[in-house]
């Protein structure tokens, strides 16, 4: 290949989901030009994107799930499906003119940090760049966990995971197993449940479900909502208050969700008539302890004919045969695996090389942290969205994106008031004491304290993914770039500078 | 309403007479007040006082270096013996004007000399950083009370849980043209709890609010307006000088956050001292403190007079010359 130059912008963002093009939008905002958005598909969406099993829907109400910037009055339901909500980032896409910063299939391959030159060295699937600051929104439900299944590969049919859902395969008349009753299982399930011929649904652990009070939102509240803007500001208000007021009950009071787990018994119960099967979908840990999933048709599906729970994870396949850990056997013509995304270890983080030229995957092996869930020590002018602990249990990411790229506007703007090329570097200290706070408050959480391995834990059982307060908290906690917490990286000096004579005469 | 306080006339902080004062005519044609003490061949310190002071404001430490130090100070524009400037005269532009045309008025050529800066003299000496005079001149610098910016933000006068009123209410507190009437207990007290700490003397408490009182309730507006929408972190970031900072650990006006932050932005920063139960006020509070910090910057970076007339650059090799000889690459 002939040897090119490689191309320099200011910003870097990497993923086209919801944090990669709120990103870019604040950086327009911002006065910014000169960024790109990397992406690794051929098109916009992210998680949205790439989730488009059947029954897919955001489990957080569409006008609390939806940039504060870009307001949608015509949202259809109150929990809008998968494609209105991929369409919605399309056309956010469209009317932030984002189009000419977006680089498709360009996956990053590796990040270096190059310590002499200030700046970061990117490869990418459509080659080299290098760039000031790199904003990493590459979400943390993005890339699949499987599960390492024994003989999986002598499965003759059809398997895949939830977030790459094959359409081609006809699920009509078909033996289907589904593994996992997590968020997209329990879509999944009384989705396909009508079409399949048999369902079994492998079930490590039940989930506690809600009703999910969703509904078509009205012509007249459509009307209102485009007529009448506050009515809008005023639902979206109402919706992020009821969920700012249920935080404290998973942070500081898990006693209180007592009352959850009692609405969710009798949700099932007026589904499912069989005690034994009752037994087995009743979780014995402290509701809010993993995701609250949230259906109407869950359960209804567990009880028709056609379906069967095997109450134990998947241990084996061996041809067509599907071994549950309780020793039961299933035929099954495909498997789907709704075993979730890797959260804990942000597959990212393995081609990420930082200023002490390890990995941020080696720096993050005892568990991730950031300093306000953004920058991580070590890594210069590497900006996380969704980092460590800013995950929610109970309300609209888009809060947290939102609150992050007011972070990272004012990080852009300290670097222009500092002037020059630098960078910044968040100190360890800075990153241990935020942390500090963070694990201090989660002592209590339900999540720590439920009884229930989630995937807010990692492997250490520590949580480092969810953020143990208010959304209005952390964006008291991220309005502004603290730079007592950050090193000021600059230039190392050229050898002539340091003589004296020269200097002097620099500075006549 | 124009009879201003004057002075404390004995003790400590009753302002020593000068070996000569100067009136320095700045970029603009502003006049400024200043003082020199101390003897002529001493090594040479230039102290810029903060808002709403004066050369007065100075005094103990004047008093703690006069004798073996050549002190230079001086009114900075409306405060003091220096007349007012019109509005347009009021920017941190305009402070680094009058910094620099003391230095070059006040110090013989080629002569450097240690610059301190109290909160806004601080700013002064932030925003005076990329000029080539303040790089000829100065040898080192010490920051005392002082911020870069956000000063409305972090204030703590008023101990408002959230962060917009907070800033809004010392927004209003900064610009605010309330005359501030004489000097009384009652005054004497709010003036205690902005700017001092607990532990300060009534003397020191009288000292300061003479001073304060005696500042002009319009300069004091403009001033604080300036101070309201002030950026010098950029300023703080281009300081090519071994800089020195010191906060009191219980400053409301700029808490220790301040310092902490340009510990990180100066580029030459040569540490940090926090004085523990100490206020905004640090050389009221503590002369001895900050004149020993001053006294240290002038021990390691500045060398006796009469062997510069080369340049300063040329005999800079003092243990650390290697760092000292950053320069500006602008």
């Amino acid at each position: 290949m002939a040897e090119r130059e490689r191309r320099h912008v200011r910003v870097a963002v990497i993923g086209s989901g919801f944090g990669g093009l709120g990103a870019a939008v604040r950086l327009r905002r911002q006065g910014i030009t000169d960024f790109v958005v990397l992406e690794r598909a051929g098109a916009v969406g992210g998680t949205w994107r790439d989730n488009s099993y059947p029954g897919c829907a955001c489990d957080v109400p569409s006008h609390l799930y939806s940039f504060s910037f870009a307001p949608h009055p015509e949202w259809p339901r109150n929990f809008s499906g998968q494609p209105h909500i991929r369409a919605y980032l399309e056309r956010v896409t469209d009317t932030f003119g984002l189009r000419p910063h977006l680089r498709f299939h360009s996956e990053v391959q590796s990040l270096r940090w190059d310590g002499a030159e200030l700046h970061w060295e990117i490869e990418t699937a459509s080659g080299p760049l290098t760039a000031d600051v790199v904003v990493s929104a590459t979400g943390p439900l993005s890339d699949p966990k499987l599960p390492g299944i024994p003989g999986l590969d002598t499965f003759p049919g059809a398997v895949w995971h939830s977030a790459r859902w094959d359409h081609d395969y006809a699920l009509r008349g078909k033996r289907l197993a589904v593994v996992g009753t997590g968020a997209s299982a329990i879509q999944i399930v009384p989705a396909v449940q009508p079409e399949v011929a048999r369902l079994t649904l492998f079930q490590r652990t039940p989930p506690w479900v809600l009703p999910r009070a969703d509904r078509k939102i009205s012509a007249a509240e459509k009307w209102l909502h485009t007529k009448l803007p506050a009515t809008r500001a005023a639902r979206r208000q109402l919706l992020w208050s009821i969920r700012e007021l249920q935080v404290s009950a998973f942070t500081k009071r898990p006693d209180e969700l007592g009352l959850l787990e009692l609405l969710a018994r009798n949700h099932m119960k007026k589904a499912i008539k069989d005690p034994a099967l009752r037994a087995a979908l009743t979780p014995d840990y402290r509701i809010g302890c993993k995701r609250i999933l949230l259906s109407n048709t869950y359960y209804p599906a567990l009880a028709q004919p056609n379906v069967e729970l095997v109450a134990a994870g998947l241990k084996e396949v061996r041809g067509s045969t599907l071994v549950g850990a309780d020793g039961s056997e299933t035929e099954a013509d495909a498997i789907v695996f709704g075993t979730g995304f890797q959260v804990t270890d942000m597959p990212i983080a393995r081609r990420v090389t930082g200023a002490h030229g390890t990995t941020l995957a080696e720096e993050w092996k005892d568990g991730m942290e950031s300093l306000r869930g953004t920058s991580a020590a070590g890594f210069p002018n590497f900006l996380t969205i969704i980092g460590p602990n800013t995950g929610l249990g109970n309300s609209s990411m888009i809060l947290m994106i939102e609150a992050q790229l007011n972070y990272l506007a004012d990080y852009l703007r300290q670097l222009d008031v500092l002037g020059g090329k630098i960078a910044l570097s968040a100190r360890p200290s800075a990153v241990q004491e935020w942390n500090r706070t963070i694990q201090r408050r989660m002592e209590r959480t339900v999540w720590n304290t439920g009884g229930c391995d989630s995937w807010y834990l990692d492997a250490n059982g520590r949580n480092t993914t969810v953020w143990p307060g208010t959304t209005g908290e952390f964006r008291k906690a991220t309005q502004r770039v603290d730079l007592a917490e950050y090193e000021v990286l600059r230039p190392a000096r050229t050898p002539a500078d340091r003589t004296p004579g020269t200097a002097a005469e620099v500075a006549a | 309403m124009n009879r201003r306080p004057a002075h404390v006339t004995s003790g400590p902080y009753a302002p020593p007479v000068p070996r000569s004062t100067l009136t320095v005519t700045s970029a603009d044609g502003a006049r400024l007040y200043a003082e020199v003490h101390g003897p002529q061949d001493a090594p040479a310190v230039v102290l810029a006082h903060g808002w709403t002071c004066s050369t007065a404001f100075w005094a103990p430490v004047v008093r703690e270096l006069a004798a073996d130090h050549q002190v230079v100070v001086y009114d900075q524009r409306g405060h003091g013996r220096s007349p007012a400037a019109p509005p347009a005269g009021h920017s941190t532009g305009a402070l680094a004007d009058d910094l620099v045309a003391v230095l070059e008025a006040a110090l013989r050529p080629g002569e450097r000399a240690v610059l301190g800066g109290h909160s806004m003299g601080g700013m002064t000496i932030m925003a005076a950083a990329g000029r080539p005079q303040l790089h000829e001149r100065a040898a080192a610098a010490l920051l005392c009370s002082t911020g870069s910016a956000d000063l409305a933000a972090e204030a703590r006068v008023f101990a408002l849980r959230s962060p917009q009123g907070r800033r809004r209410a010392h927004r209003l507190l900064l610009r605010s043209r309330a005359p501030l009437g004489p000097v009384s207990p009652l005054t004497r007290r709010a003036l205690k709890y902005a700017t001092m700490g607990p532990g300060a003397t009534a003397e020191q408490v009288a000292a300061c609010a003479r001073i304060v009182h005696g500042c002009p309730a319009g300069v004091r507006a403009r001033w604080g307006a300036v101070l309201a929408g002030l950026e010098l972190t950029g300023g703080a970031g281009r300081l090519e000088l071994p800089t020195e900072v010191l906060a009191g650990s219980a400053d409301r006006l700029t808490p220790p956050v301040h310092a902490r932050r340009l510990a990180s932005v100066l580029p030459d920063f040569r540490g940090l001292t926090e004085l523990p139960g100490l206020g905004h006020m640090t050389p009221i509070e503590d002369p001895g403190a900050v004149a020993e910090r001053l006294r240290a910057l002038v021990r390691d970076h500045l060398h006796p007079t009469g062997t510069e007339a080369t340049g300063a650059e040329a005999t800079d090799t003092a243990p650390e010359g290697g760092r000292q000889t950053k320069e500006s690459t602008a």
